[in-house]
């Protein structure tokens, strides 16, 4: 498999390629090679990133030119406000919600998938769909399976005699929050059931008749030998939904512009109507950076807690 | 991919165990080991990733080939007429120059618009991302590791955090408003992801291809042109659409940086289509369908190519 050169390049890093005496030194060419692109990086992605930092640190007038110096201010100013501490929640909770629904649903699903059964390439076909579609088809398309008069969810639970009267969807937060959340866990567990699938293949099959062997039931030999073989698919799931939780922006924007009330007003519909409607760009800058804290301290205990091997424990 | 061989005797095992015990372990071989569902209840939850993943689809795709009154009715009809019209009044727009007064005349020219702006920005990832991905897999110089690091931990940074000083300092160049912006900014938050994946791509080609190469006479350049690049073409693939798709999916820095009508892009385009009071769910689904169209089928002819292209830069993650 091709994952083994990796460990054998990387062991032979150390062997330089052969050069002749005409060429130009490698550090020289490795930087003519990597300029394009680290310096479109650093134009495009770096500098912004501190000018954003630079912005929350300022207070800025409506067309973004820098004024005073405020230190803190800006960040104080957030922090205090009313919508704050509920908007952090609720994205956690939002956030949440999708993390542990994707990576529950993918593993089941990866596991009906690993055996190999007629159908199994169509499957794997129709499953990158949900994933290759934007945000904003999410939004139109939950909009109308929940639309509240003809919409055909209403319409199959009525058939079905589930409920008596049509229900109307999007009036309460909560609903209205689950209901956003589960188009984001759609978008992203039959990409992640991929991943799953993929990384199933690599569990040793003689550690699972070992383990029979032991005595192990089925629940205890997925504990034991898969979870942990698979378990740095895991954190790439976690990592993926966190991200992608966070985003969430267009389904608000179009769906509920953050109501009723402001009960689907995420981090990220927070910053984007107090920089884009409100035109306190420091302030909004401040929102953005402090969404970037907690996603990074996020990612960062996710990677603590799930990144450790056996192995490295005992060295 | 490997399949599993389900099949793979456990001789090594059974030759060590008592007779009685291996004659048990092997009645049970059949049933497979561990962690697989098998039998009716893989069959159910198969079943139910099909209804998952397709039905949404099917509640669009539905109501896009109705009429308006059918797409009214209370209760709904589950069943089609293969009424087209939704789509011809969306497509209409290919042959006509008449400027738009509606929210479906600004599909096509957001398609076309979107079209430019995503190959752009996936060339430009390509070329520089291919040629930087070779050069921290393969050369020993200051930064070969810390470098890519830093560009898999931009990742993290949301998107959000850059729209404030691309909206500003775009509009102080005069340049909102231009497809151009829009390119700049999504090469920001797809380039050093495509510049990771590059390197662990090109670290899965056996280094000895390289010193082949330059034993028989090539330079540094040829030897990645020529020999290298080649076999990289699974991953060029995979980066080029990727950004791709990001680019064309994109909707935050869509809507922010571009507000011309002329340069409106897809997504702004299919999100001025939810309009709850004109209730035409119709244009509504036939115009996302369409919009979403390029992405669906490239991603279904190269799944492959995507899923494993990822899973290399996961490893390494």
């Amino acid at each position: 498999m091709v994952d083994d050169n990796t460990a054998l390049n990387r062991r032979r890093a150390g062997a330089r390629l052969p050069w002749t005496n005409n060429e130009a030194p490698e550090w020289l060419t490795a930087y003519a090679y990597a300029l394009p692109a680290l310096g479109l990086t650093i134009l495009l992605f770096a500098y912004p990133l501190a000018h954003s930092l630079w912005m929350s640190l300022h207070s800025v007038d409506l067309a973004g030119r820098l004024q005073d110096f405020v230190g803190l201010d800006n960040y104080v100013t957030v922090l205090t406000d009313d919508l704050f501490l509920p908007a952090l929640w609720r994205t956690v909770r939002f956030s949440l919600a999708i993390i542990v629904g994707t990576v529950l649903l993918s593993i089941m699903f990866a596991l009906s998938l690993n055996d190999p059964f007629p159908g199994r390439a169509v499957f794997r076909s129709i499953m990158i769909l949900p994933w290759s579609v934007s945000q904003v088809m999410l939004a139109l398309t939950f909009g109308w399976i929940f639309n509240s008069t003809y919409g055909p969810l209403n319409g199959l639970l009525l058939e079905w005699g589930l409920v008596t009267d049509y229900r109307s969807w999007f009036a309460d937060g909560t609903t209205v929050l689950n209901i956003l959340s589960f188009a984001v866990a759609w978008n992203l567990v039959p990409f992640a059931t991929l991943l799953f699938t993929g990384a199933l293949q690599t569990v040793p099959d003689d550690l699972h008749k070992a383990a029979r062997i032991d005595g192990a039931g089925a629940v205890a030999r997925f504990l034991y030998v898969t979870l942990p073989a698979i378990k740095d698919t895991v954190l790439v799931v976690i990592v993926l939904a966190t991200l992608n939780a966070f985003l969430t922006f267009a389904p608000i924007m179009i769906l509920t512009g953050g109501g009723p009330g402001s009960d689907t007003t995420l981090l990220s519909w927070w910053g984007y109507e107090v920089g884009f409607r409100k035109f306190r760009l420091g302030e909004a800058a401040a929102i953005f950076y402090l969404m970037t804290v907690v996603l990074a301290a996020i990612a960062i205990a996710t990677v603590i807690v799930l990144g450790r091997r056996p192995q490295d424990a005992q060295t | 991919m490997t399949d599993f061989r389900v099949d793979d005797p456990p001789r090594v095992l059974e030759r060590r165990l008592p007779r009685r015990v291996a004659a048990r372990v092997s009645r049970q071989r059949p049933r497979a080991f561990a962690s697989r569902a098998s039998g009716p209840a893989a069959w159910l939850l198969r079943g139910l990733l099909a209804l998952y993943v397709l039905a949404p689809f099917y509640f669009l795709f539905l109501v896009s080939i109705q009429t308006r009154a059918e797409s009214l009715s209370v209760p709904p009809e589950w069943f089609p007429s293969l009424d087209f019209s939704n789509y011809t009044a969306v497509l209409s727009r290919i042959f006509s120059d008449a400027p738009a007064t509606t929210a479906a005349d600004l599909i096509w020219p957001g398609i076309r618009n979107s079209a430019v702006v995503a190959i752009a920005v996936a060339v430009v990832n390509l070329v520089t991302g291919a040629t930087a991905g070779y050069a921290f897999a393969r050369f020993r110089f200051p930064g070969r590791r810390v470098i890519p690091l830093a560009m898999l931990g931009s990742q993290m940074v949301p998107s959000f955090v850059l729209i404030i000083p691309y909206y500003v300092v775009l509009r102080n160049l005069g340049l909102t408003n231009s497809r151009w912006g829009v390119v700049v900014a999504l090469l920001s938050i797809t380039l050093p992801f495509t510049v990771w994946l590059m390197r662990a791509y090109f670290e899965n080609i056996p280094v000895e291809l390289d010193r082949a190469a330059r034993i028989d006479g090539c330079t540094r350049t040829s030897a990645f042109l020529r020999v290298i690049l080649p076999l990289a073409r699974p991953g060029l693939i995979s980066i080029g659409l990727f950004a791709f798709m990001i680019a064309w999916n994109d909707f935050l820095f869509s809507i922010i940086l571009v507000s011309d009508q002329e340069q409106i892009l897809v997504q702004p385009a299919i999100a001025g289509l939810y309009n709850v009071r004109e209730q035409s769910f119709g244009i509504m689904a036939a115009g996302s369908l369409l919009a979403a169209m390029p992405t669906m089928v490239l991603a279904l002819i190269t799944q492959r190519y995507l899923v494993r292209g990822l899973l290399a830069g996961a490893k390494k993650g």
